[in-house]
């Protein structure tokens, strides 16, 4: 993966728990959010805490589904369904593209 | 980032990024929206515990269920839902999630569902939910707060009732149809009710007339006898008889005859009190039953009941009909059978008195009954043994004695060995209908003998049987007649039938075609006891006759008197003149035999001949002249 990204663009790691309908979810509404927010594009990856138990510990992952936003900084960690958009946004740093 | 900060990253992550993650994993599970956890278990091994795990057993329960289930959140909208529910409703699964649980019931019941919804309240409650389809679906929808890990969530049930409807409606269907078959049977037992009543009143009522039959009057006799012992006053019956009834009948119909009872019914059931019982006995029999003073005799009812039958008097067209009628009053221990049968007598006695009277029974007629009953019985036993007896009297040939037939004469031989004569037994015969059943007897072994003397004599020999009016009027005589010549295999010929004169005969065609028709067979008929009785001369005028027997009486008188002399020889003119053979009965003297003979009769019987005998001794040898004596 480069460094050489823009500044400010997003960067999210998405950890789920399979396919199951919760995760499903979880990916759905987070990526609607983004392609309506991140007119200059985003990063998601999607990690199947099944799959990649190592980056789970590393990033001390507990509760599925969960998103770390790596980028912009600072690291931001939000957990849950992500139901609640505008505490999404918030926690993503989108909302009025405010500095935190 | 460096790739050494990446190492440093992924090796251990800082303190306060941990710290970060703690804090969203905590508030990400209180707020129920996570969806499993990832734990370190021993020696770096990792687990991940999804919230589907837990509470697997209890969601295959739900979901198995069969009853639909879901979860709803304070808004109403459905969180979860299991399979059953979705089919219930007739909708896809996915459907169903995220949309209003109100929108899948009946419009008019969506306001008040999000109400009770709201109150938060536990309940159970009847609606009509819509399927996608749009049709109805009775159910029954039970709401549960539930302590979910969001705490606000409520727990519904959804049943389906439509069977359930569909049962009670036709519990209820069926309970209408046994209602009405109940009401059916109700109606069928009273309809069986109201028959058997008619029943019993049909078995115990004359038809014709609507009074009480013999049954129910004897029933009521028993119980008033029964009160009779108590209270001490007296029963009385009535037995009442039409004078020539079967006359009208006979010659008017029996539609004259069933007018007529019913007009008898009438008049006596008029004058009778309201505690009497008339009855209709039989044909044209009526009883009266009455309770009398003690002391007192029926006199002023015996006069009512008559007087009610003769004045005015009974009349069918040109006829007026007139009653008999027997009384008897109960006397301590006297059985109900008994009391009728003593009225019966008494009611004889009126008609032998001359009719169109009552008689009262007394001890002289009581005697008499126990004798007649006697002589019945007596009658009965001979006739169902042994105990006829035949006789024959030879009839000879005036001219030269020689016998040309013999006369049969019944008998009754009595237990001691005596034999009883007719008049001793006849009247009993005729007064119990027995004179039928001997006549038959006598004819049949008569035939018999004519066959036998010829064997032993060597010339032919005639039997003559006495026949009754009765036995013309009431028996199938040309019947009997045939099958007894044909079981003798004798010759119509040597069979003669003497008509006697005990009663009056209805010289009616029936009469004529019957005695015809013996003619016919080659049977000769004649008139016995002539001159006795007030209608030999109707029967000489009008049935078909091939011999006359002079009455003994004429002839043991013949030669004193001038009278009798003078009978003899007018029968004897009459039947020349008709010609008619002539018979005399009861010679017993020369002299007799002689003048007969002289004056031109053929032939003659008589104990100067012989006696009657047994068949045996008829010809046992010719009987000489003079030489038996009586």
């Amino acid at each position: 993966m480069t460094h050489e990204v823009a500044p400010d663009r997003l960067r999210l790691m998405l950890f789920i728990s399979g396919a199951s309908p919760a995760s499903t979810r979880a990916v759905r509404r987070l990526r609607d959010l983004c392609d309506r927010n991140c007119p200059d594009g985003y990063d998601l990856e999607i990690v199947d805490v099944y799959q990649q138990p190592a980056l789970v510990v590393s990033r001390g992952v507990v509760a599925v589904p969960t998103l770390i936003k790596d980028l912009p900084p600072p690291v931001r960690v939000l957990a849950g369904d992500f139901a609640d958009e505008s505490a999404v946004l918030t926690a993503l740093g989108l909302s009025g593209r405010t500095a935190d | 980032m460096t790739a050494d900060e990446d190492d440093r990253h992924q090796a251990t992550a800082p303190l306060e990024y941990r710290l970060a993650v703690a804090e969203e994993t905590v508030r990400a599970l209180l707020a129920g929206s996570v969806d499993a956890i990832v734990m370190n278990v021993e020696r770096g091994e990792q687990r991940v515990y999804t919230l589907e795990t837990e509470d697997r057993p209890y969601r295959r329960l739900v979901e198995r269920m069969s009853e639909g289930a879901a979860l709803v959140d304070a808004n109403g909208l459905i969180v979860y839902a299991n399979e059953r529910l979705a089919s219930l409703l007739g909708v896809p699964l996915e459907r169903l999630l995220g949309g209003p649980f109100s929108d899948w019931l009946d419009e008019p019941e969506r306001a008040p569902f999000i109400a009770q919804l709201a109150a938060g309240t536990s309940e159970h409650a009847e609606h009509t939910a819509r399927r996608l389809n749009g049709t109805g679906v009775p159910v029954l929808v039970g709401l549960n707060t539930t302590e979910g890990s969001s705490g606000s969530l409520r727990c519904l049930t959804v049943t389906d009732l439509s069977q359930q409807k569909a049962q009670q409606q036709q519990v209820r269907r069926l309970n209408a149809k046994l209602t009405e078959q109940v009401t059916e049977l109700h109606r069928i037992n009273s309809d069986l009710e109201d028959a058997e009543r008619l029943l019993t009143y049909r078995t115990l009522h004359d038809p014709l007339t609507g009074l009480p039959n013999r049954a129910l009057f004897v029933n009521r006799l028993e119980q008033s006898l029964a009160a009779a012992a108590r209270t001490g006053h007296p029963v009385a019956v009535a037995f009442i008889d039409l004078d020539d009834f079967k006359r009208v009948n006979d010659t008017l119909g029996h539609a004259a005859g069933d007018l007529l009872l019913q007009e008898v019914a009438g008049r006596l059931s008029a004058v009778v009190r309201p505690n009497d019982t008339v009855a209709r006995s039989a044909g044209d029999e009526f009883l009266v039953l009455t309770v009398g003073t003690p002391g007192g005799l029926p006199v002023a009812l015996a006069d009512r009941l008559l007087g009610a039958l003769h004045d005015p008097p009974l009349r069918v067209g040109a006829w007026t009909v007139t009653a008999s009628m027997g009384l008897a009053v109960s006397y301590e221990g006297v059985a109900p059978e008994q009391l009728l049968r003593e009225a019966d007598a008494a009611m004889y006695q009126a008609k032998r008195a001359g009719r169109a009277r009552w008689e009262l029974f007394g001890s002289r007629l009581r005697n008499e009954l126990r004798y007649r009953r006697t002589a019945e019985q007596r009658l009965r036993k001979a006739l169902a043994g042994d105990g006829v007896r035949v006789l024959y009297q030879p009839v000879v040939d005036l001219v030269d004695g020689q016998p040309v037939g013999a006369e049969a004469l019944v008998r009754l031989r009595q237990s001691h060995g005596g034999l009883l004569v007719p008049a001793t037994f006849m009247a009993t015969a005729e007064e119990c209908g027995l004179v039928l059943p001997l006549g038959q007897r006598v004819l049949e072994l008569a035939c018999e003998q004519p066959l036998r003397w010829e064997h032993k004599s060597g010339h032919p020999w005639y039997v003559s049987v006495n026949v009754s009016p009765r036995q013309l009027a009431e028996a199938d005589l040309v019947a009997e007649v045939t099958a007894a010549l044909a079981a003798a295999a004798l010759p119509g010929d040597q069979l003669r039938l003497e008509i006697t004169e005990s009663a009056l005969l209805d010289v009616d065609p029936r009469v004529m075609n019957i005695l015809d028709q013996m003619r016919a067979m080659g049977i000769r008929i004649g008139v016995d006891n002539f001159g006795t009785g007030y209608a030999s001369m109707a029967y000489v005028r009008r049935l078909p006759l091939d011999f006359i027997k002079i009455d003994q009486s004429f002839v043991s008188g013949m030669h004193d008197d001038v009278h009798d002399l003078a009978m003899v020889e007018a029968t004897l003119a009459l039947s020349h003149r008709l010609g008619l053979e002539s018979v005399a009965e009861g010679i017993e003297t020369e002299a007799q035999w002689h003048l007969l003979r002289d004056l031109g009769c053929d032939a003659g019987q008589g104990f100067l001949f012989a006696k009657p005998t047994t068949s045996g001794l008829v010809c046992a040898g010719q009987p000489a002249l003079g030489d038996q004596r009586p």
